[in-house]
């Protein structure tokens, strides 16, 4: 299905000043003031781990994942919890948004001049009547921190 | 072909639990064959299969019921005398069942495969019955050819030996018996097997856990033999359970573990106001809270028995099949367990009661020689204790042979010769354990034991079990495994570093050590490059966990007051000793998953949640070791280890100091072959000398205070370190006061000369005497020249 023929609703937020959006269907709910447990040799997005209810779940940090500055020290930032494969994650924000509707005339191709690492991750772009949004793919966000934790030294020799 | 639909599903279970009932009736009507009870429970189970296989189009599998209810039938009107050979064929039947519900389940149809022998077999049975009275033999020998054929093409996981079982033989299993041969089986059987529990794995009514013991009278005394097996399965135990999914209870007992966390949290709020309306609710809360867990803990707990109760089945096949006669004794099947512990528990026992048959108990005709009664006691306990599941497996037979044990450990190399002759028959047990020690043939056919134990070792403590293996020689050998009582809660340890709490799981765990002072600031030493930390004589590779987390190491200060903390763990056979910030102590965990994000990362088991509410992540200790193992090669090969850990000055060579009497001295570490220790007792004489018997072989021991005329230590402890040294004079023991350390002869290092074959240097800041042990041993060698060469033994 192409990004032309959808419609529904999308749960949006800032990061670092830009707006993105992640279909609401994938979002489970927004918990703020966890404790986060740093996970060592985990890839460098991954913020750590926070209690959810007796769920452990994991905390990937959005501005790491698309290259923009690092949140600084001591900011607020808020868990984003969505479901990936049954299982919950929860995407770091800084602020969350409204919850908006949109229909397939308003999206257009994400822009060519975003970093190739960063493309795949967005599924294109949405013209709002003040600003751009930038519509994320979730399953692909997941993937893509759970493959890039520290490689094993033998690798790193080879 | 498509997965099987419900209904098939169903079928599956249900037909699988009547075959596991079925067996267990078999085996007890072998037993007592005029159970008429038994008679028509396993006459309902086969029909109930027909009847649903016809339901559901299985022609051939109602077909093959079909034959084999028939037999039954004809027993049930005694028309046919059931005796080991019917037996054997409806065994055979039903392990031909099993079979085809195995195809059904993988391809939602019967197969090819159509069990035609079977069939014959149970045909021809039926048909003699005219002649009841006919001689088994005869039987027998129209059937064993067809039957030798079926087994080889049999899938052996199908089977109840399981697949890492080779050399188990089914084909024997169903070798002709004789007339004697019957009589004696049947004889010897009579009252010793405790009647097989009933197959429906939940909680059965009480009726008939009595029967159960019927038998054996061991628990509950006798009881009414009139118990109708066949209405309470029909009726009333079918109807009041349910079947749950095991992940919705998973889900249960996570929510619950929750709960507990925040009623904790407002009982330490609120549990000491003074405000009646506040304090009553919270404490029924409390109340309630624990109830509630207890229930859910109970949910995932099942009665051992559901793994037990096929035992009496394979116990008869296997002591068939060894030429072997076995009672088998159960005690405390009712223990409960978690399910995945239960599950994890089938494989291992299974192996600890093969070899108890197979190896550890003798023959008939052995026993009777070594004055024991022929029949073999196998026995198998369950109990709660202190939190944790024993479960005991042992027979009365030959028990370990820990002269075979020690030749073989020292041939492959897992102790030294000299461990090995101070080693105590305890020490010498656990070694059946290792991995390697499986393999080996000889073992296994000289001294028996040892048959895939590693994997039973591994089996156990994958599910954070111990076992521990006792024998006393031509008596016994009992094994004891400890499991926890749940999988979901372990004992760890907890460790801080970088601000950061990390579990570790107890197994992993040998000991803590904290070193002060000078010693917190370089607690190794390099040894190839590589840090190793001395324990006692063992070397062991040494660790920083922040450098293993990327953080490069951070040392201790010198006035620090905390000192170094040190845990030295285990992985499995490898041991090493992990630094870490500090240790904060033990607490019991509820193991949780990571998470498919960080799934991938060997360095993690799971996580868990703490008192406070917070994450801290489980250690996997193996998995850091893998880790580790690169990295000590990687500093080997690329010198790129942290400049931190390298001492400055190049290497030139290694120096064993050792202090003797007043004296350091030093040993150039290529002519050392190994650090070992003599106890007192196990120095003896051989002309002048004092020898100590190694590999079979002696090995010269030289008082190297005598040499270097040191006066004699008066308070020489039991044991006495030996260092063994090898030149071109052979191999000597030479015994020091103590071992010291290992340390690099540096670059700039001075030597005096001091005569003959002393020479000193300042190593490591203090005085030590470079020995020239060849020389030291010529010297020595002229005063008693014939005995300083090794002797061989005779």
């Amino acid at each position: 299905m192409t990004l032309k023929q959808e419609q529904g609703e999308l749960c949006t937020f800032e990061l670092d000043g830009l707006l993105f959006g992640i279909d609401v269907q994938q979002t489970q709910e927004i918990i703020t003031d966890q404790p986060v447990t740093p996970v060592p040799l985990a890839a460098h997005m991954v913020r750590g781990l926070v209690n959810l209810r007796g769920q452990i779940v994991t905390a990937i940090d959005l501005r790491e994942c698309l290259g923009l500055t690092a949140r600084p020290e001591g900011s607020r930032m808020v868990n984003l919890i969505v479901q990936h494969e049954g299982e919950p994650v929860s995407f770091l924000v800084d602020r969350m948004g409204d919850v908006i509707s949109v229909d397939g005339s308003m999206f257009e191709p994400s822009p060519e001049t975003l970093d190739r690492a960063v493309i795949e991750l967005i599924r294109g772009a949405c013209k709002l009547s003040d600003r751009l949004l930038l519509i994320l793919d979730a399953g692909q966000i997941v993937r893509h921190a759970a493959a890039l934790h520290a490689a094993p030294l033998s690798a790193a020799t080879a | 072909m498509s997965q099987p639909d419900e209904f098939v599903k169903e079928f599956l279970v249900e037909s699988r639990e009547g075959l596991d009932r079925l067996d267990g009736d078999l085996i007890a009507l072998e037993a007592n064959p005029r159970d008429v009870e038994r008679c028509d429970s396993a006459f309902r189970s086969l029909h109930t299969i027909k009847g649903n296989a016809g339901f559901l189009d299985f022609h051939r599998l109602g077909q093959l019921a079909h034959a084999g209810e028939n037999v039954l039938q004809q027993i049930r009107a005694g028309e046919l005398q059931l005796n080991a050979t019917i037996t054997d064929a409806l065994l055979e039947l039903l392990d031909a069942l099993r079979r085809m519900l195995l195809t059904i389940e993988k391809s939602a149809s019967e197969g090819s495969d159509r069990f035609d022998d079977v069939e014959k077999k149970l045909r021809g049975l039926s048909e003699t019955s005219d002649a009841a009275s006919a001689p088994p033999s005869r039987a027998d020998d129209a059937f064993t050819p067809t039957m030798t054929f079926a087994l080889e093409e049999g899938e052996p996981n199908v089977e109840f030996p399981g697949p890492q079982s080779p050399d188990f033989d089914m084909a024997t299993i169903a070798r002709p018996l004789s007339k004697g041969d019957l009589s004696e089986v049947q004889a010897g059987s009579k009252a010793k097997l405790p009647k097989p529990p009933p197959a429906k794995r939940e909680e059965p009514p009480s009726s008939e856990v009595n029967s159960i013991f019927e038998s054996t009278g061991s628990l509950f005394g006798t009881s009414d033999s009139a118990t109708d097996y066949g209405s309470s399965h029909a009726g009333s135990a079918a109807s009041s359970l349910v079947r749950v999914d095991v992940h919705l209870l998973d889900r249960l007992m996570n929510l619950v573990g929750e709960l507990v966390l925040a009623r904790n949290q407002i009982v330490e709020t609120f549990g000491n106001q003074t405000d009646k309306s506040m304090t009553n609710p919270v404490q029924r809360l409390n109340l309630l809270t624990s109830e509630l867990q207890e229930g859910v803990l109970k949910t995932r707990m099942q009665q051992i028995r559901s793994i037990w109760h096929r035992y009496p089945r394979m116990v008869r096949d296997l002591a068939h099949n060894c030429r072997k006669d076995v009672s088998l004794h159960v005690e405390g099947d009712t223990t409960e367990l978690d399910k995945t512990l239960l599950e994890a528990l089938t494989d291992p026992l299974l192996h600890l009661i093969r070899n108890a048959i197979d190896h550890g108990l003798e023959s008939p005709d052995e026993r009777k020689k070594r004055g024991k009664s022929p029949q073999g006691r196998l026995s198998l306990r369950a109990w709660h204790q202190g939190g944790h599941v024993h479960i005991e497996v042992a027979d009365d037979g030959a028990g370990l042979d820990t002269v075979r044990i020690r030749e073989k450990a020292i041939q492959r190399g897992l102790i030294t010769a000299v461990q090995g002759a101070t080693m105590s028959n305890d020490e010498l047990h656990p070694l059946v354990f290792a991995a390697g020690f499986s393999t080996s043939r000889t073992i296994t056919s000289l001294s028996g034991r040892g048959v895939g134990l590693d994997v039973v070792r591994t089996n156990i403590e994958d599910i954070g079990g111990t076992v521990d293996i006792d024998s006393v020689p031509g008596q016994s050998t009992t094994v004891h495994i400890t499991l926890p009582l749940t999988l979901a809660i372990v004992p760890a340890l907890i460790i801080r570093q970088s601000e950061q709490r990390y579990a570790i799981p107890q197994v992993n765990v040998i000991e803590l050590i904290c070193l002060e002072g000078a010693e917190a600031t370089n607690p190794g030493e390099l040894f190839h490059n590589a840090p190793v930390f001395r324990l006692r004589g063992e070397v062991l590779p040494l660790l920083w966990l922040s450098e293993i987390f990327g953080r490069g190491i951070q040392r201790a200060d010198e006035d620090s007051e905390d000192g170094l903390s040190i845990v030295v763990v285990q992985a499995g056979a490898r041991r090493f000793a992990l630094v870490v910030d500090s240790v904060s102590g033990t607490e019991e965990i509820v193991v949780k998953p990571i998470g498919c994000v960080l799934d991938s990362l060997i360095f993690y088991t799971g996580a868990t949640i703490m008192g406070d509410g917070t994450v801290a992540l489980i250690l996997d200790i193996p998995g850091v070791a893998r880790h580790a193992g690169l990295l000590v090669r990687m500093q080997g090969v690329a010198e790129q280890s942290p400049s931190t850990i390298a001492r400055p000055g190049k290497s030139r060579e290694n120096l064993l100091v050792c202090q003797v009497g007043r004296r350091r001295i030093g040993l150039p570490l290529a002519e050392v072959t190994r650090l070992t220790s003599a106890s007192r007792d196990g120095i003896e004489f051989a002309g002048q000398r004092e020898v100590l018997q190694v590999e079979g072989e002696l090995l010269p021991l030289l008082r190297t205070h005598k040499l270097l005329g040191e006066p004699a230590n008066l308070t020489e402890p039991d044991r006495l370190p030996v260092v063994v040294h090898r030149s071109g004079h052979g191999t000597v023991g030479l015994i020091v006061d103590r071992i010291l350390d290992i340390v690099e002869q540096p670059d700039d290092c001075r030597e005096h000369s001091l005569g003959d074959s002393v020479r000193a240097a300042v190593v490591d800041g203090k005085v030590t005497d470079l020995i020239d042990v060849s020389r030291l041993i010529g010297n020595a060698g002229r005063e008693s020249a014939e005995a300083i060469e090794p002797v061989p033994s005779s």
